[in-house]
This record gives structure tokens, sequence and C-alpha cells, in this order.
């Protein structure tokens, strides 16, 4: 999860706005075009990171908003008189944003490179409307002929034609939006967004809608980039089709992977080294004024403008470097002289009182369930009920339909045929992130929390998942509450407490399966769905399991797929057997151990060995 | 013969080209999961390749004898020097280093073959054209390159089906632990395939620059058009990239009689409306 | 002159470290000093589709500033280049690199319309002499024209208009238009309609192709359905030369005449090859045309950069000529606005394209020639249409 920005990250940022702010005390009227600009393109680049690196939706088309953005501003400018301020970038965020609500509700349908190039696609069609049709100028562009004013009534307050102080907006704006992100990424609703990035799938699991979550991202990233679109165009005065093209939004991609995606400041760093490096390629007088530092001059100047001639591949060989150098961009290479980042110390949680209320879990019926895919058959008919506060097994040889059975009850499948219904309510054909919210939590068979976080982390983002609002942006509120069920839940699945703040990838196999079961815990979930959570344990973590599985029936139903003969047929209380796809048997542990159907079809190899 | 007829043929046989040249894309996304940007820059590299080529040769067919063999080798020589420090690595950086893969050829090809448009001959054997229409006739040339995409099209799917290296490839998509679990070397694999993208981009420049004339940036278009057609057939999908590509070809040529004023972002539109009905492309697995 | 400042920057550097140095380099410019050179910002693309075209301009002033011993009105020149890569976006901001950062004198490009469009805008603002050696935009010497913008190119229709006339004159009734759906295209076809129209043609249809596609197929099947007598099209550089090459192929070339203005075929004569054959332009230049200042030309240019010089070279030597012209009037001095404004407002002399002049807009009033594709090289056939204007509409100069 994204931490406080360590004190050398910190460091660099205060010393470069230190920089800028004492920029137009010996800068020129260059360098205050210059540096405002970088900064406008600052406030695009990490808008985009929010998408990128925060939520790992790679967007192609990201400078659509940016030029309409732009071109908002040339709507709204009278052709001889300045804009009001007040009422341009208002309208740049809303048309940027309604564009990207409409764009998103779509795109976000599509995941990784296809979303690269369905974003790419609305780029272009964006770029096709402004550059083929006459809607704003055509092919040439079009001038905003008197850069806008804020004022109220006749009061002006702010002149966009007065250099200095457009580019202190510019700096404000970026800090601005810089602390806005930061603080956005660190609430409940940017710790859902870093958990999609990492997993989605979990998330859906965990009750999170995560396809609302993408677009209000991707929604509140566009209108960021519109904001900017909008400051970019009142540098000069001039919005031109290419502004939406697909080489802004591939060089917007450029500068956040070089400077370190999923940090916000990096890609701040990117955009500003970017800028720089290419400015002084091209420039034979700066590459001159370089060389000859360590040069004659007259070596420096033809030295100099062999490079300026080919800027470009210089500029090539450059990025190359950096991407072999720095693998995780500019912030990266900062990083790794920062140390390990500082977490914020959990709160004290008292421990609950020994003795607790047994809580009634829910029960879990399927009646005549199909599934198939095409001709295949993988679940046929299946009826079965699940009582609540039992363990319930699920067995039978590979390729029965186990897993696609439990992958139609956690909605991850949609039946063919039949009902799921829990307490009584169907939930057949409902959506993954329904069907955990109305208290059905499942794992999986490969491990499945989110890596990069710390055992605690997941828990909180478990815990968050109960609540109905899942659009929140206020840390404070429900935390006490949460904080205890985390610390419940972890406690609840045996995870020691020198562990919990350990990142999940460090912890062992073991430890991460208890961890997914935590995470369910964490959720609220009533009805867990195990897929094989002994799998891949020693003797030793299979039996402490095991136990856990006793213990969690108290409050839980549970109902899991094993292949550890031994240990399930000790834990379960039922066991449902299918063959084919179909149910071959349901009963006690020792009605299927003696049924002959099950033990010719499917036990008997199995009954030979167990038997001491 | 109709006008919509020939515009069908017209956006089959501009189809054929771009599968051509997305065939070597989706195999090197599909098999290493590496987003090369830098394809377009084979395709330009082949082309000019073909203009030096045909100039000593006098013959785009022995220019393609000698050309693609050169390409497979610059393909490895990249991936030794650069891709290869990259698999393990977030996709994105893939994209950065090979965007800046792009600066240095399109450099490059200023330094060695200036900013001037060249054409390449047609071969006198393939001068000339089948009468369509009283004032219209299609170029023989165009026929043969309609032929040679059909044949390399059937070529590439007889490979990946039924022989042992299609079989490798089929089990490398994006699964590089079962192709070591195979105990082949996957390192080796994705050299082969990288430089086996390299040479097929190659391929389709050589045998469009008669078509196409060859001057600075015909890389770019055929680069995204040629991830058009990936994403529509379904990333590492040759049988994809097929159909794809002659949807796109035909969407194209129609957009453009049809509805004039959009003809630019009709693929788009196409590729878009793709998507949202299967999310993984017409013959990927679902995303 | 660079030693004070070079010293000085050195010690900066080792104060404030490599980094902070590279951070400042942007913004730190050599002070400029009386009796200095006159510094000339080349705003122009170095790199991309438009590469040749702004080499051939930069080839051309160099050659016409070298023949004059490196000195314009007794000032050294130096040029500062910068390479737009036609990309708009970036535009204004390597303008304001040339104008406020690197303190230009004078300000020259560019190629591409849209970038000039975007350099304008700061050059009108910021008063500084600028001279547009190509890009063709009509606005930039219509309602956009300003009294420091000189254009020595030509507006977009105007090539169009001439060739309308040329193929009125050649007999031509009927004719479908086939272009790229760009301004500059739009622009070069309703220039064509209007003189066409006017001589009494018809015009069948209207085909347009996006910028920059150059699959023709679709509507070279069209033409061949609708039969005109010939065919106006812009296009340009590479995609010219496939145009040709497809309308070659699909076998019009022999029924259907092709026409355009003269960027179908400049740079691309020789690489046409058989397809070109006979394809019919009008342009203000062509290489045969016999007046003495164009032979010497060729004859210097050909020897210094060994390559004839096009019509954009052309553009390039005219440029100089012109800012050469006002800056004598002016002493070498371009703070003397209204002097140097005046003389080069009023400029006549003879170019390598024959007798030019400015409008009251600053855009050229010149001849057009009508050429045919013969050999790998445009032969002279004639005037297309003599002292072709483009109208100032909206212009405040006018």
């Amino acid at each position: 999860m994204l931490s406080t920005p360590r004190p050398l990250v910190i460091l660099v940022l205060v010393a470069l706005l230190a920089y800028a702010l004492a920029l137009p005390f010996f800068g020129g009227t260059f360098a205050l075009k210059f540096a405002s600009r970088i900064m406008i393109i600052g406030i695009f680049v990490i808008s985009l990171d929010l998408l990128i690196g925060i939520t790992g939706m790679v967007s192609f088309g990201h400078a659509l908003y940016f030029g309409l953005g732009a071109y908002s501003l040339y709507f709204i400018s009278p052709e001889s008189a300045a804009a009001n301020g007040f009422l341009a970038i208002p309208f740049a965020i809303l048309l940027a944003g309604a564009v990207a609500l409409v764009v998103g509700s779509v795109a976000v349908l599509t995941k990784g490179f296809y979303f690269i190039m369905v974003t790419l696609a609305f780029g272009q069609m964006g770029f096709s409307l402004f550059f083929d049709t006459k809607i704003a100028g055509g092919t040439d562009g079009a001038y905003i002929n008197v850069r806008p004013v804020f004022s109220i009534g006749s009061q002006q307050l702010l002149n966009f034609s007065n250099r200095t102080a457009f580019f202190y907006f510019c700096l404000a704006a970026l800090v601005f939006s810089y602390l806005l992100l930061l603080w956005l990424v660190r609430t409940p609703f940017g710790r859902v967004l870093q958990g999609i990035h990492h997993n989605e799938a979990r998330m859906s699991a965990l009750g999170f809608n995560t396809y609302a979550y993408k677009l209000a991202i991707y929604v509140i990233s566009g209108a960021m980039a519109g904001f900017a679109g909008v400051l970019f165009a009142a540098i000069d005065g001039y919005v031109a089709p290419e502004l939406l093209g697909w080489r802004e939004s591939g060089l917007a991609i450029m500068m956040v992977v070089l400077g370190g995606a999923g940090t916000i400041y990096g890609p701040l760093l990117g955009a500003i080294v970017y800028s720089m490096v290419e400015e002084t390629l091209k420039s034979a007088t700066e590459l001159t004024a370089i060389f000859s530092l360590v040069m004659s001059g007259a070596t420096a100047k033809w030295l100099g403008g062999i490079v300026a001639n080919s800027w470009s591949m210089a500029l090539g060989f450059f990025l190359i470097a950096a991407v072999l150098a720095a693998p995780k961009g500019i912030a990266g290479f900062i990083e790794k002289f920062a140390g390990e980042p500082k977490r914020a110390k959990p709160r004290e949680i008292k421990p609950p009182a020994e003795h607790r209320e047994r809580a009634k879990a829910m029960q879990l019926e399927v009646d005549n369930l199909t599934r198939a895919f095409g001709g295949l058959v993988a679940v046929d008919g299946v009826t079965v009920r699940f009582p609540p506060n039992r363990v319930h097994g699920i067995i039978g040889p590979n390729g029965a339909g186990k897993t696609t059975f439990i992958n139609v009850l956690s909605g991850a499948l949609r039946p063919t045929r039949g009902n799921v219904r829990l307490e009584r309510e169907e939930i057949g054909g409902q959506k993954p992130h329904n069907v955990a919210r109305r208290g059905l939590g499942r794992s999986y068979q490969r491990t499945n929390v989110i890596l990069p976080f710390t055992a605690r982390e997941n828990c909180l983002l478990a815990a968050q998942a109960q609540h109905p609002s899942p659009f929140r942006f206020s840390n404070s509120w429900r935390r006490e509450e949460e904080d205890e069920a985390v610390a419940n839940a972890l406690r609840a699945a045996g995870i020691a407490p020198d562990r919990a703040d350990i990142r999940a990838s460090n912890l062992s196999h073991g430890e991460q399966r208890q961890l997914e079961i935590a995470m369910l815990i964490a959720s609220g979930a009533k009805l867990l769905l195990l897929d094989e959570p002994l799998a891949g344990m020693g003797p030793e973590e299979t039996g402490r399991v095991t136990a856990l599985l006793r213990e969690l029936a108290a409050d839980h139903t549970i109902v899991l797929i094993e292949h550890d003969m031994d240990a399930i047929f000790a834990a379960a209380d039922t066991l449902t057997v299918l063959v084919e796809g179909r149910l071959l048997a349901h009963g006690t542990p020792e009605e299927i151990r003696m049924n002959a159907a099950v033990r010719e079809a499917y036990l008997g190899e199995w009954g030979q060995e167990a038997k001491p | 013969m109709d006008l919509a007829l020939i515009q069908l043929l017209n956006g089959m046989q501009y189809g054929l080209l771009i599968f051509l040249a997305a065939s070597g894309l989706t195999l090197v996304f599909g098999i290493m999961g590496v987003i090369n940007l830098s394809h377009g820059s084979f395709y330009m590299l082949g082309a000019y390749g073909a203009l030096t080529l045909v100039g000593y040769t006098g013959d785009v067919f022995i220019a393609l004898a000698i050309g693609v063999p050169l390409a497979f080798a610059f393909g490895i020589a990249i991936e030794w020097l650069f891709i290869r420090h990259l698999y393990d690595r977030d996709h994105l950086q893939q994209v950065l280093l090979t965007f800046a893969l792009i600066l240095i050829f399109n450099e490059a090809q200023k330094l060695i073959w200036g900013s001037y448009p060249h054409s390449v001959p047609v071969p006198d054997y393939l001068q000339g054209g089948i009468k369509i229409s009283a004032l219209l006739s299609y170029p023989y040339y165009r026929v043969a390159v309609a032929a040679f995409c059909v044949a390399l099209a059937l070529a590439m799917m007889f490979v990946i089906q039924k022989t042992r290296v299609g079989r490798i490839i089929r089990a490398g998509e994006s699964n590089r632990e079962m192709v070591e679990a195979l105990g082949i070397d996957s390192r080796l694999l994705f050299r082969f395939v990288f430089a086996s993208g390299a040479a097929l981009a190659a391929t389709a420049g050589i045998v469009a620059a008669p078509l196409e004339s060859v001057y600075p940036g015909i890389g770019e278009p055929v680069l995204i058009i040629s991830f058009v057609v990936v994403v529509i057939g379904g990333i590492g999908s040759i049988k994809g990239a097929f159909v794809g590509a002659i949807l796109i070809g035909v969407a194209d040529a129609l957009g453009k009689v049809y509805f004039p004023a959009f003809s630019s972002s009709v693929v788009y539109a196409v590729m878009a409306a793709v998507l949202i009905a299967r999310p993984g492309g017409l013959f990927g697995r679902a995303a | 002159m660079h030693n004070k400042s070079r010293i000085s920057r050195r010690r900066v550097l080792q104060m404030a470290g490599v980094g902070a140095a590279a951070a400042a380099f942007p913004f730190a410019r050599p002070a400029i000093s009386q009796g200095a050179p006159l510094r000339v910002g080349l705003l122009l693309p170095y790199s991309g589709t438009f590469a040749a075209l702004g080499t051939a301009i930069t080839n051309a002033m160099d050659l016409y500033v070298k023949q004059q011993g490196g000195k314009l009105a007794g000032r050294t020149i130096e040029w500062v280049k910068v390479d737009d890569e036609s990309a708009p976006p970036k535009a204004t901001e390597l303008t304001s690199k040339l104008v406020q950062g690197e303190k230009v004198d004078v300000l020259i490009g560019t190629v591409h319309s849209g970038v000039a469009m975007a350099m304008a805008k700061i050059a009108r603002e910021a008063g500084i002499p600028t001279l547009i050696p190509n890009a063709g935009a009509n606005v930039l010497t219509r309602a956009q024209c300003a009294k420091n913008i000189f254009r020595t190119s030509f507006g977009n229709s105007q090539p169009g208009v001439a060739t309308g006339i040329a193929m009125i004159k050649a007999g031509i009734k009927t004719a479908v238009t086939y272009s790229w759906g760009y301004a500059a295209g739009e622009e070069s076809v309703a220039g064509f309609k209007e003189s066409f129209l006017a001589g009494g043609g018809k015009i069948i249809k209207e085909l347009t192709l996006p910028f920059p596609n150059v699959e023709f197929q679709a509507g070279l099947a069209e033409i061949a359905s609708l039969k005109p007598e010939a065919v106006y099209s812009f296009y340009a550089g590479g995609g010219a030369l496939k145009y040709m090459q497809d309308y070659a192929a699909a076998g019009l070339k022999n029924s259907v005449q092709l026409w355009g203005p003269g960027f179908l075929t400049d740079g691309v004569e020789k690489a046409a090859g058989a397809a070109g054959e006979g394809v019919k332009t009008a342009l203000h230049y062509v290489e045969s045309l016999d007046n003495a200042e164009n032979k010497k030309f060729r004859a210097d240019y050909n020897e210094a950069f060994k390559r004839f010089p096009d019509v954009y070279a052309v553009q390039g030597w005219d440029t100089t000529m012109l800012l050469d012209i006002g800056l004598k009037a002016a002493g070498g001095d371009v703070k003397k606005q209204d002097v140097l404004f005046k003389a080069m407002r009023e400029a006549k002399f003879n170019s390598p394209r024959g007798p030019f002049r400015l409008s009251a807009a600053q855009n050229p009033i010149h001849n057009f020639y009508l050429r045919e594709l013969k050999g790998g090289e445009n032969v002279y056939l004639g005037l297309a249409a003599a002292d072709v204007s483009d109208p100032t509409t909206g212009c405040s100069l006018a």
C-alpha cells in the first residue's frame, strides 16, 4: 500500500518547490513559460498515474481529456475578450469528466491490453473529430485570442496574461493536485484501488464492485487531465487537434514509466526529466555550453551540433539507459537511498471476552444446479443442502466439476440451470461482488491475497468491504470498528501478531493461506467457500488449519474442496461426492466411507491406502 | 464489376497486407508478453532494406530471400542487446524501451537513407494488371502479394498446429513455467520468437515496398493498425489476427465509400465494438 | 564572447552540482552584447515526414548567406535551429524558446501549417520579424495577417486556382477531386473549384481521404466508375508517390488525366518512374525555368549540396533574399521595424521562380507554371497563370 513519502522524497520535493518559488526572481520569460508548461504536464501525468500506477489501468487515450480540457477554453472564450477562469476551469473539468464517464463506462469493461487499445481507439476518434471536422477550427488548430482572467463581478482577481501570476497559479495547482492525490489514494477508496491493481478477482470476491471503482477513478482522472488541459491552453492561447492524439497519450505514459509508476511524485519527476533532457538535447547552444565544461570550445560546438542534429537518437539512448539502470523509474532510484517505508503503528486492540455467543451462520441450498460449457456438462443437476455452522467437504476425482461447482456458487460463473439459495434468497447468476456482499466469502486454489500489502492491510481491505457505501473517502469513520474486526480476524486465523505487519509476499505459504481465511473472516462472511485450503501444506500446518476450520464453524458455515482425504474425513461434518459433474452421494463421513457406490466409483484405491 | 464488390476485394487485399504485419506482433505479444512498439520500425527497416536490396538485385523477391534472414539476425541482436533484460519487468518498462528503439531507428533511417521518398519497382514479370472494368484494372503485383499472404498464413497455421515448434509455441503462450517444464530453454524460445516477429514485420515491409513506396514514418500507421488487429483477433492467435485483419481491411475500404467524413474512425469503432462484445477478442481467451 | 559567461557558469556548476545545473540550463542564456551577430531562429522540421523540406529550405538559406560572405547588411548571421518535428502541441513552446529563450532577432518557419499557426500566434504577440518559407494555411495571410509576418511560399488555394485555370485552358470539362481531407487539401481543392467552375468546368464528385492515410484503392475504384476527363489531387511527399503509382497500376493513367498542384510530383520526380509520366501540375516554380537567377541558383546549389534544388529550396532562397532586402534598408538593425517591414513589403525582385512581390497581406504574387512529368523531370509547358495572388479576406493590412 502506498505509504507516506519518505523523508528523502519529501526533501527532493521541497527542494523542487523552493526552486520553483524562486524561479520568477531569476528566470526570464521563457524560463517561466517552460516551467509552467512542465508543471501543467506534471498535473496531467500524475492524473494518469492514478490509473496506471495506482489502479493498474494503462490508458493509451488519456490525452483525449487533456485535449478536451484545452479545447474547453477555446469553446468558452469569446472572440476578442477574456473568458472568466471561474467558469472556464469548472467547464473543462466537467466536460472532460462527462466524456470520461461515457467512454469509461464502455472501456472499463475490458482489461489489460484490451483496455489499452480501447482507450486508444476512443482517443483517436476524439482526435479525428477535431482534426477531420470543423467543430473547433479544424486541422490547423485554433486561437484563444485573450487569456482568461478570474473575476467576480467587475473585480478582477487574477489575470493569466501576467506570466508570473500564471506561473504561481500553475505551481499552486500542481501542489494542490499532488496533495489531493496523495490523500485520495490513502483513503479507504484509494486502498481499494490499489487492491484492484494487484488482485482484481480477490477484490471482487470480497464484495467490491470493481467496475464501479474503476469507472469512478477513470472519471476522476479524466477530469483532472481536463484541468491540466485548460491550463495548457492558457499558456499560449493555441490549441491543436494533436493534443488529443495518441502521441501525447504515449508521451504521458513514457513520463509516468520513466518517473516510476504508482508513486505519484515519480511521474512528476519523469515529466521534469523528460522535458529537460529533450529540451537540452535539441539545443545546440545548450549542448555546446555543457560540453565546453570538459572540452575545448570548438570541439564542444562541433559535438553539440552533431548531437542536436540527431537529438531523437540521443533521447532514445538516454531512455534505454534509464530503463536498464532504474527498473522502477526515477522514484525507485531515489527510494533505494531512502530505506524501508515506515508504516503506521497499529492501535492496541483489546482481545474480546473469552466467552462469546455463537453466531448463527448461513445456510446454502443448491437445487438441480447445472453448468455446461458448450457441449460439455461440468456440473449436472446437483441438489444438495449445506446447513449452517457445519464444515462441509466436497470431494471427487479430478475433473469431477468441483471447482466449477463452487465457481457457480460464488458467482464467478453463471449457472446454466438450477438455483442457488443463500438463506432462502436466490444468488445464482449474480455478480461475485453481490454474492460476497450477502455474506459468502471464497478462497482460491492458488493463494489469492494482495501480495504487496501487509497481512493487516489485506484484512483492512476485507473489513472495509462490509459496509454498504463503497466510495468512502474518510479514514476515521468506522476505523475503530474495522481495526477491531481486523485484529480479531488475524487472531482467529492464527496469524502471529509479529507477522501481521509483514508484506504478504514475505509470508510462508501456510501463512498466506491463513491470511486468506483471515480476510474472509474480516469481511464478515458467514459462509466460507474454500478451494483446497490445505493444498501444499506440511502435516503440522495441516493439523493447525484443520483445527482452525473446526473453530471457525462456531460462527461460520464452511464449504470446502479438499484432496487430503485423511484431513477432510477428520474435519468435515458432511461430505458431498461429485463424479463427472453429478452428485454421487451426500452424508456424514462415516456414511460416505460405507457407501458402496462411492467406494466403487472413486474411493476404492483411496480406501485401501488410507486404512492403517 | 460492381463498385461495392471491387471495394470488398480491395479491403480484403489490404487486410491481407495488414495480417502480414500483425502476425509477428501477435506472436511476440502472445508468447513473450512483450508489448513491442518497435514492430513498426522493423516494417520500416524491411521497406528501406528492400529499397537497397532491389537496387542491387533488381527483384523484390530476391530482396525478400536475402532480407528476411538479415531481419531475423537483426531481431536476435536486438533481443540480445535490449529485450532480454526486461522479461521479469513490468510491461510498461518494455513499452518505454521499445519506444526508445523507435526514436533510434527513425534517426538511423534518416542518416542512412535520407528523408526523400523512394519507390521500389515492381518486377517486370508482374507489370500490368487484370482488367476489371472499362477503366480499372487490378495490378498483378497486388494479386501476387495477396497470394503470398494467404500462403504464409496457411504455413504459419500449419507450423503452429502441427509441428513440435508449434506445440512449444502454443505451450509458451504467457506461461514460461510450462515451457521450462517441457525441458525447453525459455530464453532460447523467446529469442527465436522475437526474431521471427522481426522477420515477419520485415517481410511485410519488403513485400509492401513496391506497393507503398518508401518514406520516413511508414512504420507508425502499420504499428497502430497491427495492434488493432491483434486485439480484435485475440492476443497470440494467428487465426484471430487473420480474421481481424480481413475484418479491418474490409471495414476500412467500405468506410471510405459509405462514411467518408468519418472513415478514419471506422477501424477504431469496429475494434471498440468487438471488444465490448468479446472483451478477449474474437479468438482470445477471456481476459 | 562566451568566456565570461562560461566561467561564471562553471562556478555555478561546481557549487550547485550537476543535477541543479541541468535544471538551470534551459534558462541560462549568454547575454547578447551590441554588435553581436544577427541571430536567426529556424523553426523547421528536421525529423519526420517533412525533414526533407526543412533541410532544403535550410540549405538554400545557408547558401545565400555564404555567398554574401556570411553576412547580411554587414551583420554576421548566426542560425539557431530547432527541430519542430511538425508537432503542433510543442510548437508554441519551441517558438517561445527561440523568441524568448534564445532571444533571436528574426524568426523563420515553418513547413507544417498547424505549427505555423502556433508560431504566428507567438510571433504576433512578440512583434518579431517573421518569415514563413512554406506553410500554406490561407488564414496566415488572410484574417490572421500581421505586419511582422511575411510569407514567401504560397497560400494553399493559390496553386489550386492556377491548376484550375490550366485545366480549363487544356479543354477539360469534367473533373473529380481526390485529396487528403484536411485543411491544406480542402483549401487547395477550394482554390481549384473556384477557377475551374468559373471557367465553365464541372466537378462530378469530391472525394477525400483522411490525412495521412495512403490507401487510395477505394477512391480510385470510384473514379473509374465516375469516368471524368481528369482528376485533381492534392497529395505530397511519400503519399503523392504512392498515389501516382497506385493510379497508374489501377490502369487509370491512360484514360483519366491526373492533375494537381506541383506538390504531387515535387521531390519524387525520379522515384515516380513510369507511373508519373504525363502527370500535369501547376506550381510557382519549374526546374527548367529560363532565367538567369534560376540557372545560377541551380548550379550553385548543386555544387554545394550535390543535389538540384526543388521548390522548397527556392522558397528558402527567396526568404533570405527578402530578409536581406529588409535588413539592407534598415542598416542591419532589426529594431528599426518600420523601415524593415516597409522595405520587405514593397520588395520586388527576380527570384529563381521569376518575378516576386508581395500582396498587401504579405503573401507572394507570382507566376504559376504548367509542368508535365517526363523522364523523371518536370518539363515546362508554359505559363499556367500569371501574377496569381491570394485574396486578403479579413486582413487588417489590406
